[in-house]
């Protein structure tokens, strides 16, 4: 800090008040007991064999580094985390993304009643509760279901042939109003007169939306597969719903693994060391897409 | 290279607003045609439609002899700067130039070489790795003209390029702006709402209010001789004095009663068709109505008037009086000493009375002038095909032969 003689103290520097501190303690209490204290605990408890019922459930212990080698000889944790990828990666990533942001492109020079009328039925598929959506697909994909019917194999249960494309497809058909959403948004703010400047100038369609609108569009891309890789890593409730894991563990994902460890087989600390592996990927994720927004800034 | 631009009986409308009603309108090959008007007159809108961007409800839209009424924007060859810039953010200085003549497949080679050129006649040479955000406000003013300038396009279309720019640096792109069309020659819309930009750059200055062209013509004409109320208080600053005033015909010999006085009209200036005698309104600009003290012996009247308002603008002053029931403007020169309540004489050269019809605004009085838009036409085309011909020489604006004093 630049110092000019003779005129005392600055005016303008930031001015810190003890009495703050007391007014922000409620605040602080509540989030270091609800949030910040369970997860260092389950930090914890992953260390631990702490199970849900019998001896261990009282009187459990440290085990250091046990359950990361059970993890590394387990084959369902592997095959887990593999199908957790594929979800995550195809079904949102790539799947929602790009379709999310192909309704976007599409229902922006759309004429209004068809952009609402579309983007009414992609943003109730959204709406609705996740165990509806997962009894619709359940029917659709049975044998005898539409599915079947309209590729004339009506004795083909989908979702025993292929379960992890059915869960996806499932997957995406719901949450594609939310990357259609954030897309949306992010058209509209961009500048217009860049865009007709572009149009002006003689690019073609596909030269104005490569070279203009998508890196016009990164920082809200980001965001977006951001947020989607998040919400989607802990997708539970529509798997559970349509397949229980299976067929076999076909669709075991992480955190149906993590639900059968810890409450059905009552090994609580496996269980949460598993979770704690998902919070590592979803770190991993968070930090590739962090680190791409800023190299655009 | 050279295109002429031509609107016939364009309209646009917006739902139930119209925007534009029955344009027609021809810029030259090669002209400086400048769209004024205040915000919301259709001006823009009109420039949209040139450039692609709106489409015309009804009329034609031409550019050389081509009908463009549907074709797309990159098609039109022309070069619009946006009042925004529009620059593409995340592209430096040199891919902003290059990405037109990218996106039309130049080669390599050619496009490298008129970035270049065009970063030397613009002094961009330097700033070519800069992102727009790095650029002060005067440069990517630049580099928006550089983008238009390197693709030697049919017609330059500009919205209003200059309004964000800080008075300093407008009055020096205005002139920048004015050097590129004479070096260039490129047939150019400039669309602006300020009437100063219109007068000192437009070769012809369209003026247009509520969507409806008002006037066409060669900036001296259209200032000593407006159509009507809209155009003689839009063009000149500060505005055209209104003064109400009253027409009367005795024996023949016509004349206009306003603030207290009578005045013959002289018989070289007409009355424009059947004038019946009733209420008018006089205008007067605040330059023909002067301190008595300064005046020459034109201004031959004499008002009495109370001063109101002084604005000194340092090389002159704007004094605002009280006349018969009147306020008025009128151009002092510096340091007259006058002040507020002070009694001054006016004096007013009759030959510059303009004059409108109470009811319609139109004017009613056909002032002979010299300068016409022929006379600017002839001489413009002279320079053409001097310039053609392979010479380098201009000659100075276009000489306007001062006006007749008589009304």
């Amino acid at each position: 800090m630049a110092v000019v003689a003779g005129l005392g103290p600055r005016l303008d520097r930031e001015r810190f008040q003890w009495s703050s501190l007391a007014m922000l303690t409620p605040a602080l209490a509540l989030l270091g007991l609800l949030f910040v204290f369970p997860v260092l605990y389950a930090g914890y408890l992953g260390f631990t064999n702490l199970a849900l019922v019998g001896a261990r459930s009282r009187d459990y212990s440290f085990t250091g580094l046990d359950n990361v080698v059970r993890m590394l000889g387990d084959y369902v944790f592997v095959k887990s985390a593999w199908l957790t990828l594929i979800f995550v990666v195809g079904s949102a990533i790539v799947g929602q993304s790009v379709l999310g942001m192909a309704l976007a492109l599409l229902l922006r020079n759309a004429v209004v009643p068809i952009r609402l009328i579309v983007g009414s039925i992609v943003i109730v598929a959204w709406v609705l509760p996740e165990i509806t959506v997962a009894l619709v697909w359940y029917a659709f994909s049975q044998a005898g279901g539409t599915l079947s019917i309209l590729l004339r194999h009506s004795d083909t249960n989908f979702l025993v042939v292929v379960p992890m494309l059915i869960v996806s497809l499932a997957n995406l058909w719901r949450n594609v109003a939310f990357s259609m959403l954030v897309f949306s948004a992010g058209l509209r703010n961009l500048p217009t007169e860049v865009l007709e400047a572009a149009e002006v100038e003689g690019a073609s369609v596909w030269r104005r939306y490569r070279q203009v609108i998508l890196p016009l569009l990164k920082p809200t891309i980001l965001t977006n597969l951001l947020l989607v890789t998040i919400l989607n890593l802990s997708e539970f409730t529509l798997i559970y719903a349509m397949t229980q894991g299976g067929p076999g563990i076909e669709t075991m994902t992480l955190p149906l693994y993590v639900y059968q460890e810890a409450f059905v087989f009552h090994q609580l600390g496996y269980g949460t060391a598993i979770s704690l592996v998902l919070v590592l990927i979803g770190a991993v994720f968070s930090l590739l897409f962090v680190r791409a927004a800023r190299s655009q800034a | 290279m050279l295109a002429e631009v031509k609107f016939e009986g364009v309209h646009k409308i917006f739902g139930t607003e119209t925007a534009v009603e029955d344009l027609n309108l021809s810029v030259e090959a090669g002209e400086f045609m400048v769209l004024v008007g205040p915000s919301g007159c259709g001006k823009t809108t009109t420039l949209r439609m040139l450039a692609g961007l709106e489409r015309p409800s009804y009329g034609r839209i031409l550019i050389g002899d081509r009908l463009v009424n549907n074709v797309p924007p990159r098609f039109r060859d022309v070069a619009m700067v946006f009042q925004s810039y529009a620059l593409y953010p995340h592209m430096n200085v040199h891919d902003n130039l290059a990405f037109g003549m990218r996106a039309h497949g130049a080669a390599s080679l050619l496009v490298e070489q008129r970035v270049k050129e065009t970063a030397d006649v613009l002094g961009l040479g330097n700033l070519l790795k800069r992102r727009p955000s790095e650029l002060s406000g005067g440069q990517r003013q630049r580099v928006a003209l550089g983008r238009a300038l390197i693709r030697q396009p049919q017609v330059f279309l500009m919205d209003e390029p200059l309004s964000n720019l800080d008075a300093g640096l407008r009055v020096q792109m205005r002139a920048e702006l004015s050097r590129l069309h004479e070096r260039f020659r490129v047939t150019t819309m400039y669309v602006t709402h300020d009437q100063v930009e219109a007068m000192t750059m437009g070769d012809r200055i369209a003026v247009m209010n509520s969507g409806r062209l008002q006037q066409v013509d060669v900036p001296e004409t259209l200032y000593d001789n407006p159509v009507n109320l809209f155009v003689a208080g839009f063009i000149g600053s500060p505005r055209m004095n209104f003064i109400k005033g009253v027409l009367t015909t005795r024996d023949g010999k016509a004349a206009v009663r306003f603030m207290g006085a009578t005045v013959p009209l002289s018989s070289s200036s007409k009355l424009i068709g059947d004038t019946a005698d009733g209420d008018v309104t006089v205008g007067v600009r605040p330059e023909d109505m002067m301190w008595r003290k300064a005046a020459g012996p034109d201004s031959s009247l004499t008002f009495s008037a109370e001063v109101d308002v002084v604005e000194p603008m340092g090389h002159e002053a704007y004094v605002t009086v009280l006349c018969a029931g009147e306020t008025v403007t009128s151009r002092f020169p510096p340091r007259s000493g006058v002040r507020t309540r002070e009694r001054v004489d006016l004096a007013l050269n009759p030959a510059r009375l303009h004059l409108f019809d109470a009811r319609t605004g139109e004017s009613i009085l056909q002032r002979p002038v010299a300068g016409s838009a022929e006379a600017l036409k002839s001489a413009r085309e002279a320079w053409i095909e001097e310039s053609s011909a392979g010479r380098d020489l201009r000659p100075q604006a276009p000489v306007v032969p001062t006006q007749s004093e008589e009304v």
